[in-house]
């Protein structure tokens, strides 16, 4: 029979549910019965610890399918008392490139070494080689078949409007393509002799650990693409004199998570006897999807600048303590030059880091050095609308740094 | 009066006919009548003419993307495909292979002694090149191992199955090798400069074969009516999907030279030699899906630069996965069957932007280079692409046969020994790689040669709503992305209940099932037009052009 509200209206049930909490709720009368054989010396018991007795239940290790998760509490086996601020790749520092500059100790220059810019200013490419770097672009951008999941879209004025997701060419896949292509052109252009004394390898990660003013910053990064040489990059001549910003009242810690858990042991990926272990150029990439502010903002221009040198800093580092110990400290007996470049796929950002000191602190009389440009565009719009491909706003400009940043040595 | 005028004007026409059909026939040049055809009016002489029809009508279409969309206009929830991957072979796949692809198995020969002769004088600079290369593999194959270890060191390393670790490694010893030989032989191999790398590209590709036996649904369905029971048992065609990422291919503007003759290709005695697979392939242990039909070699069709392979390296992670049983023979026909199906699926791809696809036949042969490896074994292997007709008759009718030989598993070095160096180096592998580099693409046809059957471009389209929708439409059926409502679908109730028995009479009939509709017929047109809004059409009258035009081949 269906449950109408006729059948319920019939139905005791609920008057059956009624009766039973009532009676539930009774309260035993007092007899005086337990009076009077506590009188006769007779033992009373309580029924509830004769039918309930409490059982002592013994833990039984269960071996489980997986290995159990380490509590990340004081039980860790990584656990030390004292905090360390841990930059990773997602993190970013509020206070932009000056907080950077000062957790570096690197004064700004806003050029690029003179070997690279006479470089920039005197190489002769085919004419053919724009025509390459933009069929590089719309390979990487457009023509690659890959069909993934992307990541939602929001539009900013209707928050709440779900948009179909779109299917293409993951981040991470348009910016491998694109540093891979935009290097072999380069290979291409040098010759055997220049790409021998290099070797790329893919997203190698770097630690190195360091004090600074009585803080102990903890950095572990990955680079998508690094470039090593057979010989170290000569440090560039001439003296730079520059004072770091003031960044009061701001701490240079400041938005670097704090945690008790941390490895200080110091990684570089490749060891010193092998013949191209120097490292050369760095290529990091930016998702704007992975890389946030604490508080939800866009990352600004100078905090993607400053991602750019602390990248460069950490390969650095990690470097001279291979060469020279962990326990090395102060100015180090040899600069090391690493050159970094952040890229977005659309958006470029070199920079040349010379680690001359591993000496972070306030009072450190020698300096890093860390020369960059502003950002440059390698197109405004790379798309495939209506059947066909746009590129607009091409600029060459971007491919000719990245070509004097690779043949530099 | 009326009847009289009727009737006149009836043997008027008569006589005119007559008039007509004499001069026919009396024409003195004509010895006899040119009688139409007679046309064979059975069921199945009828079938066999509409898919002819419909292969023509593909030939027909001006454009790759509009090639392929046609192809996929039969079904709206995609084909029911065979399931060929790159990643799973299964026990005794080669003669399957062999089949499905219309191939022809060889031995590789060794390049040594042919090419010998042709380039005795070259023969110094031909070793200095290839010390130069050994120099750089060796160099290249230490750091590789080199890096590794670092990896393996890292704490997310243990979480990787040992399949993933080996897709790792040979992944940084492939992209490795590539990049020391592009560099040694550039210089003396100028083609080399022109290639385009694709890292793990995605290879897809869809193809329709033959001569395989029914399976039992069809087989019932058929015996279930009276006419159709002398046909039950009659081979059906099965679709298959390829879908596969090497880890690298290089591609080229021009072809690689075949290595078999038109005449060598086209031989009847062989074709029938080939081995035959007729049971049903889940059999084996293949699986079957629904998508739509894909063609893709790695990138999206533009125009005809670099449309031709040169090499690709394929991944032998998965057979570890293979239990130690099979035997070793088997593990080399595994090896065979890998080749065979990746080689002739990129080539059947390629071929597809070129305008050829699986029921219009190729004019030209296509040549491509294999190369399956885990950094270690290298087993290199050569195909020809004769045919693509694999459908229906053709196992037995067509004379063409697709070629490929190949080489046992070679290893390129013993070990890396404990201090990071390379162990007993094999020089024949590293011989075999440098030759597959430098065997230099030289053929190039004209437009129409190269692509007969392509007739424009779709970025030549003057209206954009029609390149927006051709190009949309393409990439929608490549993506292969769930449909936004549930698949239709018979609920095990409902077969207990509606369909078994006729348990639930009184209710209202409303399911597909219940209303003769087969969803599985349902075309890729039949849907409701996008609306377009009125804001977006300002100057005509409101009731017009309210939906969006669709412009499917």
């Amino acid at each position: 029979m269906r449950l109408t509200n006729t059948l319920c209206a019939q139905h005791i049930g609920w008057h059956f549910k009624k009766h039973w909490l009532v009676q539930g709720r009774r309260v035993p009368k007092e007899t005086g019965a337990v009076a009077e054989l506590l009188k006769l010396g007779v033992q009373v018991k309580n029924p509830e610890d004769l039918l309930n007795t409490k059982v002592e239940r013994k833990l039984v290790d269960i071996v489980g399918t997986r290995e159990k998760a380490v509590s990340e509490d004081s039980s860790h086996p990584d656990w030390h008392p004292t905090v360390c601020h841990s930059y990773s790749d997602h993190s970013v520092l509020i206070g932009g490139l000056p907080q950077a500059q000062v957790l570096t100790n690197s004064i700004e220059i806003q050029s690029f070494p003179k070997q690279i810019e006479d470089a920039i200013a005197s190489q002769q490419l085919p004419n053919t080689v724009d025509k390459s770097v933009r069929h590089a672009i719309l390979a990487s951008h457009v023509l690659d078949a890959e069909q993934v999941k992307l990541p939602k879209v929001r539009l900013p004025e209707r928050p709440a409007f779900n948009l179909p997701r779109s299917y293409g060419i993951s981040h991470e896949r348009v910016n491998r393509l694109l540093v891979n292509k935009l290097l072999h052109e380069s290979e291409k252009l040098a010759g055997r002799s220049v790409s021998v004394r290099r070797k790329l390898i893919d997203n190698a990660s770097f630690k190195s650990s360091l004090n600074k003013d009585g803080d102990l910053l903890g950095f572990s990064i990955n680079a998508e693409k690094v470039v090593f040489a057979n010989r170290a990059i000569e440090a560039v001549k001439g003296k730079f004199e520059g004072d770091l910003p003031d960044l009061y009242p701001m701490k240079s810690t400041i938005s670097i998570p704090k945690y008790h858990i941390y490895q200080t042991e110091n990684l570089y990926p490749l060891r010193t006897d092998i013949s191209c272990s120097h490292p050369h150029t760095i290529f990091t990439v930016f998702n704007k999807n992975l890389v946030k502010n604490s508080h939800g903002s866009e990352v600004t221009t100078a905090q993607l600048q400053a991602r750019t040198l602390v990248k460069a800093f950490v390969v650095a580092a990690a470097r001279a303590k291979q060469l020279h110990g962990d326990s090395v400290e102060g100015a180090l007996p040899k600069p090391i030059v690493v050159q970094s470049v952040q890229t977005d796929g659309r958006t470029f950002h070199f920079g040349v880091l010379q680690l001359n000191t591993l000496d972070l602190g306030a009072n450190s009389t020698t300096k890093n050095y860390w020369f960059h440009k502003q950002n440059y565009d390698l197109f405004s719009e790379c798309t495939y609308e209506g059947g066909r491909t746009h590129l607009d706003n091409y600029n060459g400009d971007v491919f000719r740094i990245f070509n004097a940043f690779y043949n530099n040595s | 009066m009326l009847k009289f005028n009727r009737v006149s004007q009836l043997r008027t026409t008569y006589k005119r006919c007559l008039a007509g059909q004499s001069q026919l026939q009396l024409n003195p040049t004509d010895a006899e009548p040119a009688y139409p055809e007679i046309q064979d009016t059975s069921f199945k002489a009828r079938k066999q003419k509409d898919a002819a029809n419909w292969h023509e009508e593909i030939r027909q279409v001006p454009t790759v993307e509009e090639k392929m969309i046609k192809i996929n206009i039969p079904r709206y929830y995609g084909f029911k495909v065979v399931d060929f991957n790159d990643s799973k072979i299964p026990y005794n796949a080669l003669p399957l292979t062999q089949h499905y692809t219309r191939t022809v198995l060889e031995d590789l020969p060794s390049k040594s002694a042919k090419t010998q002769d042709p380039e005795q004088k070259e023969q110094p600079s031909e070793d200095a090149l290839f010390t130069a290369a050994r120099g750089d593999v060796i160099d290249a194959l230490e750091f590789a191992h080199d890096y590794y270890k670092h990896l393996e060191k890292q704490p997310n390393s243990a979480e990787h199955s040992p399949v993933e670790r080996e897709r790792i490694l040979t992944q940084i010893i492939v992209e490795q090798l590539n990049r020391a030989l592009l560099q040694s032989l550039s210089e003396e191999y100028k083609h080399l400069d022109e290639v385009e790398v694709d890292y793990n590209p995605r290879h897809e590709a869809f193809w329709a074969v033959g001569g395989v036996d029914p399976p039992k649904n069809v087989q019932k369905s058929k015996k279930g009516r009276e006419w159709q029971k002398e046909m039950a048992n009659e081979s059906v065609d099965r679709l298959v999907q390829y879908t596969g990422a090497p880890y690298l291919a290089l591609r080229h503007r021009k072809q690689l030279s075949p290595w078999k003759t038109e005449a060598e290709s086209e031989n009847h005695e062989l074709s029938k030699q080939l081995p035959r697979f007729k049971h049903d392939p889940r059999t084996l242990g293949y699986s079957t899906k629904h998508q739509h039909a894909t063609n893709v070699p790695g990138y999206w069709p533009r125009g005809n630069e670099h449309n031709f392979g040169l090499l690709s390296f394929q991944s032998r992670a998965h057979l570890q996965l293979r239990p130690k049983s099979y035997g070793e023979q088997d593990m080399l026909e595994a090896l065979h069957s890998l080749a065979i199906k990746s080689s002739y699926a990129w080539l059947l791809a390629q071929a597809n932007y070129n305008g050829f696809n699986t029921y219009n036949e190729l004019t030209y042969p296509m040549n491509t280079q294999t190369v399956i490896t885990n950094g270690r074994e290298w087993s290199f292997y050569e195909y020809q692409l004769n045919t693509l007709l694999l459908h229906g008759n053709n196992v037995d009718g067509n004379p063409r046969v697709n070629f490929c030989r190949g080489t046992k598993p070679l290893p390129l070095y013993a070990e890396i020994s404990a201090s990071g160096k390379c162990v007993d180096f094999n020089d024949n592998a590293l011989r075999h790689l440098l030759n597959f580099y430098a065997n230099v693409p030289s053929i190039q046809r004209s437009i129409g040669e190269q692509q007969p059957y392509v007739a424009s471009n779709v970025s030549g389209y003057e209206n954009a709503e029609q390149r927006d929708f051709i190009s949309k439409t393409f990439k929608y059926l490549a993506s292969n992305r769930p449909r936004h409502l549930e698949l239709p679908e018979i609920y095990l109730w409902e077969k207990l209940y509606k369909i078994d028995n006729n348990n639930r009479a009184m209710e209202a009939k409303r399911r597909f099932f219940e209303l003769d509709i087969n969803p599985w017929q349902r075309t890729l047109d039949t849907h409701d037009k996008e609306y377009v809004p009125r804001a977006l059409r300002p100057d005509v009258p409101k009731n017009k052009n309210r939906f969006k035009k669709t412009y499917y081949p």
